[in-house]
């Protein structure tokens, strides 16, 4: 099988993140559920995942990075936890609709929402951010890097923006955490969400949020904790407080090697890697006649291309490649109508080709002569 | 001798204060928080009474959250 979703979900793992999944599972305990060998091994596991988490985003506490089960959870968290009736949310106009689902919910509870337009490309109008902050403006809600035009937005300076207004930036790095550097202090991050399948090489069903310290936010899922057990209600100290019911801990120790993976080879290398990646596949789809989605610089994306050819449906050739040449890609709308909308590609829908850090050049080059047979069929 | 359990608000500051009294080779021993304490995570650290305002500070200095400490009566660990 020739993999190429990797926006989708990473394939394959680092070794080490089978073997810790493996591991786990096979030791037993719960975290946080006695001080039996077994629980504090499994305790042990989510701190040093917490840990590795913080370390790698820059976080100072650890104790401030709460797991949940993806990344969605994680903005239903985040957006659920923070806004009341009567706040105010900007967005822009790439937001997936893990973003967009709960802003629209939450538009019948009171909370006013506005797009901040985006051009074809994705480039973010700040000066129509900066407009349309209100008084009542609660928080600017973000995509690090767009998942259909894949590409990378000014997080840091909308973070700067975000400071002088009072307003609070939460940042959705589904497709950026663990292939671009992220440092919450430094980019005046207050929320950070991020998955553990994709980019950090962690097992589906892994993600997290981190919270600024000082925030407040009202739990999702209200439980047992293993801690303050005599209390009937939800303890309030972090993480405790958004992480009721058992985590996954076989998930969470993949992530957790994951991440050390990603720290061991560096994210510069991981980077440097995935442009050179993008490089080829950019020019090479280019060469193909491909309208390509998003800019065509490969250091201003992330490492996934969404694409249309003229005279086929993106579906079509999504099909040939997985049932003739055994190629996975995705085509649709990535659950992104929004960013769809901007890309001007709403009804087409388009191609998306996600190589990862595992590919060589030569395995995109053969891709890309693959696409060149289905091409020459009409 | 005296000795007292050291409560943390989560687990996560428990194992923190863990990692880092190793590290510096301090004696202590992680235990159960008795049920009628009532209190924290549920997972405490023993240290004798002697040098506990020594551990407190520094697990201060290090921003481990501490909920409380407990004194140790004879025997409670077992009730």
């Amino acid at each position: 099988m020739r993999y190429f979703d990797n926006a989708a979900t990473s394939w394959p793992k680092p070794e080490e993140v089978y073997e810790a999944v493996n591991r786990t599972l096979r030791q037993g305990g719960n975290a946080g559920r006695g001080v039996n060998a077994a629980a504090l091994g499994a305790s042990r596991t989510l701190y040093s995942a917490r840990r590795s988490i913080a370390s790698l985003f820059g976080i100072p506490d650890a104790q401030q990075v709460v797991f949940t089960q993806n990344v969605t959870e994680a903005l239903n968290l985040a957006l659920y936890g923070l806004l009341s009736p009567g706040d105010h949310v900007l967005a822009s106009s790439l937001e997936h609709n893990a973003v967009m689902r709960p802003l629209e919910d939450l538009k019948g509870r009171g909370v006013a929402y506005d797009l901040i337009p985006c051009s074809m490309r994705g480039e973010l109008d700040l000066q129509s951010l900066i407009r349309n902050i209100k008084p009542e403006t609660r928080l600017i809600c973000l995509t690090h890097a767009s998942n259909v035009l894949g590409n990378i937005l000014p997080i840091q300076e909308v973070g700067r923006i975000a400071r002088e207004h009072g307003v609070f930036l939460l940042v959705d790095a589904a497709q950026t955490a663990g292939l671009i550097p992220i440092d919450v202090q430094r980019m005046g991050i207050d929320l950070l969400a991020f998955t553990g399948h994709k980019g950090l090489f962690g097992p589906q069903g892994t993600g997290g949020l981190f919270v600024r310290e000082g925030i407040r936010l009202r739990p999702l899922i209200h439980g047992g904790t293993g801690s303050h057990s005599a209390l009937l209600q939800q303890p309030e100290n972090m993480p405790d407080i958004f992480e009721s019911g058992t985590r996954n801990l076989p998930g969470i120790a993949g992530l957790d090697a994951g991440v050390r993976f990603i720290t061991h080879q560096g994210l510069e290398r991981i980077r440097e890697h995935e442009l050179r990646l993008m490089a080829i596949l950019l020019e090479g789809l280019l060469d193909l006649g491909a309208e390509v989605l998003g800019p065509l610089k490969p250091e201003e994306r992330v490492g996934l291309v969404a694409c249309n050819f003229t005279g086929w449906e993106a579906g079509e050739i999504c099909i040939l490649l997985d049932r003739e040449y055994q190629t996975i890609t995705r085509a649709g709308l990535h659950c992104a109508p929004l960013a769809h909308r901007t890309a001007g590609t709403i009804n087409s829908g388009a191609l998306r080709i996600s190589p990862g850090f595992f590919h060589t050049p030569d395995q995109v080059e053969e891709l890309l002569k693959i696409l060149g047979q289905i091409m020459s069929r009409r | 001798m005296s000795e007292v359990l050291v409560i943390f608000p989560s687990i996560h500051h428990a194992l923190a204060a863990e990692e880092l009294l190793q590290s510096l080779e301090y004696e202590f021993v992680l235990m159960p928080v008795p049920p009628h304490v009532a209190e924290g995570c549920g997972l405490g650290i023993k240290i004798r009474e002697q040098i506990s305002s020594e551990i407190i500070t520094i697990l201060c200095q290090k921003a481990i959250q501490v909920e409380k400490t407990h004194p140790l009566a004879k025997g409670e660990e077992r009730k």
